[in-house]
């Protein structure tokens, strides 16, 4: 598909899924158990997949720009609306040390439905408000920079699929995050 | 011979010319640029696809 005028690329709303599945040392997925290793974050109210970037200008003594820098931050927010026990022990402790491959599902575009990856740290944090409890608890991931090529075949990602019960999920689909992208975007 | 078997993914010798991790926890697999290893053809089609610095090996 090629960069153009697509009106059903253009929405507003969906998504409502987020996932976490822990990955060791050198980003390989640990075992798919449930509640252990692999999280269903429930209910979102809103979310923000993101990449930001910082420039740094470099100008020449004549007060030209010779060449600019580019740093790169990808992050991932969400408010999540359950405020149960077990979120919240997952967010504030269980998080901490560890690595994630996070999937967030983004909605249905333009025809199909878009799934960002990326190997993240999750920022341990929670908070439980009355009234206002529905968009309290704030989640926020940080995408880590990978120095190796990593991927997640279909076969692992089908059993994510069927331990979390995913729809309009790309389960028969292979998964490569490079060094060069750090994230990569699935679509089905 | 079934249409099955005609089908069957067939293994590729690859080289890798970066890092790589297979991150299935049942086929881990950690490879350090320069490595040719054994692949099925539909992966390698697809690390190529998604932009790994892969090729067939000599």
């Amino acid at each position: 598909m090629a960069v153009g005028v697509k009106a059903g690329a253009v929405v507003d709303k969906g998504g409502n899924k987020l996932f976490l599945y822990e990955v060791d040392s050198s980003y390989a997925g640990v075992t798919l158990t449930v509640g252990t290793y692999l999280f269903d974050l429930g209910y979102l109210a809103s979310s923000d997949v993101a990449q930001t970037t910082a420039k740094q200008d470099f100008e020449a003594e004549d007060g030209d720009v010779v060449t600019s820098s580019f740093t790169y931050t990808r992050l991932t927010k969400g408010q999540l609306m359950q405020t149960d026990a077990d979120l919240i022990n997952l967010l504030a402790d269980t998080v901490k040390g560890k690595t994630y491959l996070e999937g967030k599902c983004t909605g249905y575009i333009n025809g199909v439905t878009q799934w960002h990856y990326k190997l993240v740290k999750v920022t341990p944090q929670f908070s439980v408000k009355r009234p206002g409890g529905t968009t309290s608890m704030e989640y926020e991931s940080t995408g880590i920079k990978i120095n190796t090529a990593i991927t997640f075949t279909s076969t692992v990602l089908a059993s994510i699929g069927n331990l979390l019960s995913l729809s309009n999920y790309p389960s028969t689909q292979s998964i490569s995050i490079s060094t060069s992208k750090q994230y990569v975007i699935a679509e089905v | 011979m079934s249409e099955e078997i005609k089908t069957k993914d067939k293994s590729v010798k690859v080289k890798f010319n970066e890092n790589w991790v297979n991150a299935d926890p049942s086929e881990k697999k950690v490879v350090q640029s320069g490595e040719v290893v054994s692949l099925s053809e539909d992966l390698f089609n697809h690390l190529k696809e998604s932009g790994i610095n892969v090729e067939l090996a000599k």
